[in-house]
């Protein structure tokens, strides 16, 4: 039964169109790249989730395009059919498919060239915008920031403040001491003051 | 005004154009190329990036696509021969498969009589031709532009070569506790 079914699919495949090619190439990028993107171990995790979410977005993008463009291109494909001469010897319907699989290919060469780079320089500043925003609120959020955020705000507050570190009566070294010793992980790159 | 005198109605109406189109090879590997040039092509036209960080991208996005179209013709040729012996294998009685010997044999005969007389191997051929094409080109092509695409960027000048150190847990963090004092003395004085 399987072998039938098989027998079937092939034998609709001889009539191939190129967008099926194409849209199956598009479909398992946008799987498998960002997947590669995510399991880059060589790469921080911010970079990775950006890069995962930037291949995604690009061939999110290609794969509606393509189609798109294969079935506009195909409206004018009767328009277009020169009528078959008796050397060619087909029917006027094979003709016109043959001129809707032109048509398909030249859509899907401009397409590749031409829309998706300017869909994508278009719509991803935005999608990649979002996910910053989205990634520098989780990171001002964590214990570490709003500790330093409370102990500046609270410290510019004391009158008397001796800046000497070794200085354990003073609440703002105690307090930058105590946060020296906390798990800030060593590779956050966090900057304090510029 | 007469369509036929046009010589883009005139081309979408040769028989070999059409032939052409839809072949997996020619699809694909054409796409592949147009892309080589057009991605790097939008991103170095993209005034909102850096100089530097255009030139980077669009290097590593074109070595990417030669790569990819490179180890996709690599691969598919030789498949189309394995195909056919496997479809050989899995359809031994259907007479399209036994009249030929070999893909060679197969593919002396026109496109449009492939398609027509011996519609079974010329789909299975392209069905394993768009599996190959998916496997070289999401699964592969990465992989090995991956290992290659950081080494040639370093040899051409655009990617610097940095080695990630590994920090030492017992080291103190990367905030140096003597330049906040410093500063919140400075911003302190300033109030």
């Amino acid at each position: 039964m399987l072998k039938d079914k098989l027998k079937t699919i092939c034998i609709k495949m001889a009539d191939n169109k190129p967008i099926v090619a194409v849209a199956a190439i598009a479909t398992f990028k946008a799987i498998m790249r960002p997947l590669y993107s995510l399991a880059n171990k060589d790469e921080p995790k911010k970079t990775r989730h950006y890069a995962a979410l930037r291949d995604f977005c690009t061939e999110a993008i290609a794969i509606p395009s393509y189609i798109l463009m294969s079935k506009g291109a195909e409206i004018f494909a009767e328009k277009l059919t020169i009528a078959p001469t008796i050397a060619e010897n087909i029917s006027k319907k094979q003709k016109i498919s043959n001129v809707k699989d032109c048509l398909q290919f030249i859509a899907i060469g401009g397409t590749a060239t031409f829309i998706i780079p300017y869909l994508c320089n278009l719509i991803l500043p935005h999608a990649m915008n979002l996910l910053k925003k989205h990634q520098d609120k989780q990171q001002n959020n964590t214990p570490q920031v709003k500790k330093l955020d409370t102990l500046i705000g609270n410290d510019l507050k004391i009158n008397n403040n001796s800046l000497d570190k070794n200085n354990l009566n003073n609440p703002v070294s105690t307090k930058y001491n105590l946060w020296k010793q906390s798990m800030i992980p060593s590779n956050s790159r966090m900057r304090i003051g510029g | 005004m007469n369509i036929s005198s046009n010589p883009f109605v005139k081309l979408i109406n040769k028989p070999g154009f059409s032939s052409f189109a839809q072949n997996t090879m020619w699809a694909v590997g054409t796409e592949t190329v147009l892309k080589a040039i057009a991605r790097p092509t939008f991103t170095l036209m993209d005034k909102k990036a850096d100089k530097d960080v255009r030139k980077f991208s669009a290097t590593k996005e074109f070595i990417y696509q030669i790569t990819c179209l490179s180890l996709f013709l690599a691969i598919l040729n030789p498949y189309k021969r394995i195909s056919f012996n496997m479809g050989k294998k899995l359809f031994n009685k259907d007479p399209g498969f036994m009249k030929f010997k070999n893909y060679k044999a197969f593919s002396k005969i026109s496109k449009d009589e492939q398609k027509n007389n011996y519609p079974l191997i010329k789909g299975f051929i392209e069905l394993n031709s768009i599996a190959a094409s998916v496997v070289s080109l999401t699964i592969l092509a990465p992989k090995v532009a991956h290992l290659g695409v950081h080494h040639i960027l370093k040899a051409i000048g655009l990617e610097k070569n940095t080695k990630t150190q590994k920090t030492n847990p017992n080291q103190s963090s990367l905030i140096n506790i003597d330049n906040v004092f410093q500063k919140y003395k400075k911003l302190k004085n300033s109030i």
